[in-house]
């Protein structure tokens, strides 16, 4: 099983930061992309079975946002394992009513990604079994 | 024998003592206690008309006074008694002219020869009568006319066949700004805003042919000065004297419209805040918070990574100050009251 972290972020610093972030809690191998369609070609090139990406999607973004990136992933059947983690800047309640609406979607928080945040994910054992801690 | 008892007010104006005494013993037959006040001459008569604080309920009137006869004294008295009904009394002499006199105002009159106690109290209680339904009529007409001229709403009548004016009211006069004489000389397509009064005759066309009752719609009007303005106009059918006509109420709703768009254009700035709040402020804000994080992570040791830090945490500051100027920017746009 390869497994990958994918930061998509049109947000550089928070591309960083989550990063550095993800490496803390050893989320497997973190790469992040400043656009949605970068991340989407890396995915559609590196998708084959016993691929795992654990996708962290920021919601605005220029050119092609994050639901334009679902919209866009889910019109694929892929083979790799996906877990995605939703991230808003927002505190607009109809973004977190919109993601009910995409079956991609495992997880939605709130922009900053923080130690506490990344903690209450990894509740989760779906994504707590795609760590580094536990392999 | 029957009597009235209620209190007639009457003034007697004749000159000869011997009908006056007969008059009074006439009137006493039927009546139990008239009010009665008696003048010999038409300056007594008039003294005691102009008198504060009295009020017939009928004159009887002589019509040969020493100091004034004939047709020139009933008009000096009907001039003077106002509501208050006028019975003539005459001789042969004058019965033609007592016909003639019922033409002026007169209520009545009696050749004195062929008055009876019962004709004469027939007469004043019928002709009391008679004037207090006159006068509720005449005030009844002018409640209605006053609805119609001193109403705070625009409204005006035109002849359906020749679209001209036939009344209008104060408030349509203040409306557009022309006087009541011009409006009547003017007709409805005269009101209509100038670039849309070659299409009026359409409709309006329909309208002659259909005749129907009630009608609403919202046109362009113009005002004498040039102004156009936005009216919500109802109207009806009427009868105007004879003349088809259609009664119209105009209500000037430019003002309405203009609020009613500035508090949309406000509604729609306010969600545009609510939307830059929930998402444009709070991308600084966040990348902030992160790094705030990220630096309490950086060991003490990484100097570099500690000083990209701050340097970042100052951009995201100085972006999040303009986001905020932006948007007070945004809201000093909006002014309801003197948006037109």
């Amino acid at each position: 099983m390869n497994r990958e972290t994918l930061i998509i972020d049109d947000d550089k610093i928070m591309c960083i930061m989550h990063e550095k972030l993800c490496r803390l809690h050893k989320l497997p191998s973190p790469r992040a992309f400043t656009t949605a369609k970068e991340a989407l070609a890396y995915i559609l090139v590196n998708d084959h079975p016993g691929q795992s990406f654990t996708i962290l999607l920021d919601i605005n973004m220029p050119v092609m946002n994050g639901w334009q990136f679902l919209e866009a992933l889910g019109g694929y059947e892929l083979s790799a394992d996906l877990y995605l983690i939703l991230l808003s800047s927002s505190i607009d309640r109809s973004d977190m009513e919109r993601a009910k609406g995409y079956p991609l979607v495992d997880a939605f928080i709130s922009k900053p990604l923080n130690i506490s945040k990344i903690q209450l994910l990894l509740e989760d054992t779906k994504l707590r079994e795609r760590t580094d801690v536990l392999s | 024998m029957y009597k009235d008892g209620v209190c007639y007010s009457l003034l007697i104006v004749e000159d000869n003592p011997g009908d006056a005494l007969l008059i009074e013993e006439y009137l006493r037959e039927y009546i139990l206690d008239p009010d009665l006040q008696f003048a010999t001459s038409f300056r007594q008569a008039k003294e005691l008309l102009l008198q504060e604080g009295t009020e017939y309920d009928l004159i009887l009137l002589d019509l040969t006074l020493p100091d004034l006869r004939g047709e020139e004294l009933v008009k000096e008295i009907l001039a003077l008694s106002g509501q208050v009904p006028v019975v003539v009394l005459t001789g042969y002499g004058d019965m033609t002219f007592s016909v003639r006199s019922m033409k002026l105002g007169v209520s009545d009159y009696f050749l004195k020869d062929e008055i009876t106690a019962f004709s004469l109290y027939k007469s004043i209680i019928y002709n009391i009568e008679r004037k207090n339904h006159i006068n509720e009529l005449i005030r009844s007409q002018k409640r209605y006319d006053d609805l119609f001229h001193l109403s705070p709403q625009p409204m005006c009548v035109y002849a359906l066949e020749t679209l001209e004016f036939l009344d209008v009211n104060y408030a349509a006069v203040n409306q557009y700004g022309y006087s009541k004489e011009e409006i009547l000389n003017m007709n409805l397509k005269d009101l209509w805003f100038e670039e849309e009064r070659l299409e009026l005759p359409k409709g309006l066309q329909q309208n002659l042919m259909m005749k129907p009752g009630y009608l609403s719609g919202v046109y362009r009007l113009q005002k004498k000065d040039g102004t156009v303005i936005t009216a919500e106009v109802h109207s009806n059918r009427m009868d105007y004297d004879g003349v088809e006509a259609r009664i119209v109420l105009a209500t000037d709703i430019t003002k309405r419209i203009a609020h009613a768009r500035a508090v949309e254009l406000q509604n729609r700035k306010l969600r545009e805040i609510a939307w830059t709040q929930s998402h444009v402020v709070r991308a600084p804000l966040v990348r902030l918070m992160g790094l705030l994080e990220f630096y309490k992570l950086s060991p003490e040791d990484n100097p570099e990574e500690r000083a990209f830090c701050l340097q970042e945490i100052d951009n995201s500051a100085q972006e999040l100050d303009k986001v905020i100027r932006e948007i007070s920017e945004k809201t000093d746009g909006i002014d309801i009251t003197e948006r037109q």
